[in-house]
């Protein structure tokens, strides 16, 4: 009935396939991962049930539409219902994200911990600072956290800090989970040299080594329930088996803030604002072309940031695209885009990710989720705000011109006045910015009052015992910076209190 | 969802007549996109492959006549082609079908490992 150890292919499971184990972790993310490692270092059998494949650093392909087609869910092309619709992004391999994304890492910010602590005092014991600080420490050194050699930045991140400099706006390298990087520019498409230490090569492999089982390809349709308690998942294999398996402590949830809220929904399990509270960080670009070739697609893909402006909700992150997305930003298309295209050596894409105040939330819709979000006018006018500093550092870094992307407005400028105008008296309507979601939180909100959150400060649901949820759908608010470390934290905090033991 | 034999020569003009030959690389109507578009009816959600289907009809082949040409895209010319797709950007609703045409279009276009390397090569 059980195979013992190690991975299971979910592609070759054609026959129903029964499995037992102390704790049962949905999907292999960043959460996933880190409540995994925990779980299994501390004596637990565990089984991590992930709807994706493992993938090799040699499969990884160059080409976006490659890419978009293996390893993201919906072709990387989901996306939320509101106006305008936006994209956002998520994975669907073992390792979640984390072999896709940007490799960025930020430690929790106090202050957004001190918020949090302020709207509900219980989650000071439950998430006490310095266990968090502690837990973040042995992570960051685990992955190989360290700011982005000067060696491999690459020019557009140069750029950036040429810009950020010349404004007198604080910036540094970022601090990304690699070893051995050589900037070419692919974290996204998935790192063919495997220098990205991303969680399916670090934190499951740790769970592993200590027992951890990583069933793939397995889709988990169900959460199973008995008089109240959790027992286990129930799933389907990829070659199309029934897959179940029992739980006899725990089953834990980390499977996104769109997918745990969907399953949780889906399994009748709807007390609370289950699928309410999202919150993410949308974002925005500024295009810009330099007189001196760029080469966007080389160095490091996301190496500077610009964080002076933190304080009101605005990040400032160089992008690293492919040849595809960033002939798709450009300006125009016909002729004017063909024109671009030709020059899109010297063409350069920064973004800024937005704190934003709107709050959505994740509905089933045919037994699938759907987000409906709508950011606000105050988050608008940071869109705004965003873009006009973006341009201001583009031109201060000696940019000859900047193309800002907002229907109904100047679709290229050199001019800072322009840029002001653009903030003080450009468009209020969301529908006038091209704007895609990052980081998605708090559709199962953690809290002391059961009727406006999901799982208690220990990560208990309200009302299901042995049921946990760890990953960042827990968090009250979203954070304002790349969450896959306090993800981590929070989720290794998760899997010690699914175990009985103590926080710290 | 198939595409019928005139819904492919609407699409395929359109595709074109978002990315034309630029001064030093190709058309992507000259470059060969029938495995793409397998991949793409494969693999793309409903709802992209949708906002595909009706930027095809509404610019391939409605808009032309609305603007006065009676004709469909296919039988237009390069720069009347460029002329729709141009009005077609500055009409609120066109417009978003437009981004996910030059989305998919660009993705199209540098799926092809020789237009990528030529890109690559220029600075």
């Amino acid at each position: 009935m059980t195979p013992a150890g190690g991975r299971i292919d979910g592609r070759a499971v054609r026959a129903p396939l029964e499995l037992r184990a102390d704790v049962v972790v949905v999907g292999s993310g960043p959460a996933g991962a880190a409540a995994a490692r925990e779980a299994a270092r501390a004596g637990a059998s565990v089984v991590v049930v992930e709807e994706g494949r493992w993938f090799e650093p040699h499969e990884f392909p160059e080409p976006a539409f490659d890419a978009m087609t293996l390893l993201y869910r919906d072709m990387s092309a989901s996306i939320v219902l509101g106006v305008p619709p936006m994209p956002y992004l998520q994975a669907k391999m073992v390792g979640g994200s984390s072999p896709i994304n940007g490799a960025i890492c930020w430690r929790m910010p106090r202050d957004v911990f001190d918020e949090w602590v302020a709207a509900d005092p219980a989650l000071a014991d439950a998430l006490p600072w310095q266990a968090l600080e502690d837990i973040t420490d042995e992570l960051e050194s685990r992955l190989g956290v360290h700011p982005t050699e000067a060696a491999v930045a690459g020019v557009k991140n140069d750029l950036m800090a040429r810009g950020a400099e010349a404004l007198g706006l604080e910036h540094r390298r970022i601090r990304r989970n690699v070893r051995g990087c050589e900037g070419l520019g692919r974290c996204l498409q998935g790192c063919p040299k495997g220098r990205k230490l991303s969680v399916d090569v670090t934190l499951l492999a740790d769970a592993e080594a200590a027992g951890a089982r990583v069933l793939s390809s397995v889709e988990v349709t169900r959460v199973e329930t008995e008089r109240g308690r959790a027992t286990g998942v129930t799933g389907v294999s990829d070659a199309g088996a029934r897959v179940r398996v029992h739980a006899g402590r725990a089953v834990v949830l980390a499977a996104s803030a769109v997918q745990s809220p969907a399953l949780l929904q889906r399994s009748g399990l709807r007390q609370g604002p289950v699928g309410r509270n999202f919150q993410c960080h949308p974002g925005v670009s500024m295009a810009g072309r330099f007189p001196e070739p760029v080469r966007m697609w080389e160095g490091a893909t996301q190496g500077h940031e610009v964080i002076g402006l933190r304080h009101e909700g605005l990040k400032f992150e160089a992008l690293g695209f492919g040849l595809a997305v960033l002939a798709s930003r450009l300006d125009g298309v016909g002729r004017a885009l063909a024109r671009e295209i030709d020059d899109m050596a010297h063409q350069v894409d920064w973004g800024v990710a937005v704190r934003a105040e709107a709050r959505g939330q994740v509905r089933l819709f045919r037994g699938g989720p759907v987000v409906l979000y709508q950011p606000t006018r105050r988050d608008v006018a940071k869109f705004r705000r965003g873009l006009r500093v973006l341009g201001e550092m583009m031109l201060a870094a000696g940019a000859d011109h900047v193309s800002p992307g907002v229907a109904g407005f100047a679709p290229r400028t050199s001019r800072v006045d322009d840029l002001v105008r653009l903030e003080q008296a450009g468009p209020r309507r969301p529908g006038a910015f091209k704007a895609a979601l990052t980081h998605m939180f708090g559709t199962c909100r953690m809290g002391s009052d059961r009727r406006r959150s999901v799982v208690r400060p220990d990560f208990r649901h309200h009302v299901v015992d042995r049921l946990y949820v760890a990953d960042s759908s827990v968090f009250p608010t979203n954070i304002g910076v790349n969450p896959q470390i306090p993800i981590m934290a929070v989720a290794t905090l998760a899997a010690r209190r699914a175990l009985g033991g103590d926080p710290a | 969802m198939r595409w019928t034999a005139v819904e492919r020569r609407w699409r395929d003009a359109l595709i074109a007549s978002v990315i034309p030959a630029g001064p030093s690389l190709p058309a992507l109507g000259d470059i060969e996109l029938s495995e793409f578009w397998a991949r793409f009816e494969e693999t793309a959600p409903v709802h992209l492959r949708l906002g595909m289907r009706v930027s095809t009809v509404t610019i391939g082949a409605l808009l032309p006549w609305l603007l006065g040409y009676f004709r469909t895209l296919p039988g237009l010319d390069d720069e009347q082609r460029d002329e729709v797709i141009e009005r077609a950007l500055r009409l609120p609703l066109a417009a978003l079908l437009v981004d996910v045409t030059k989305m998919v279009a660009c993705l199209a276009y540098f799926a092809d490992p020789s237009v990528q390397q030529s890109a690559r090569r220029k600075t």
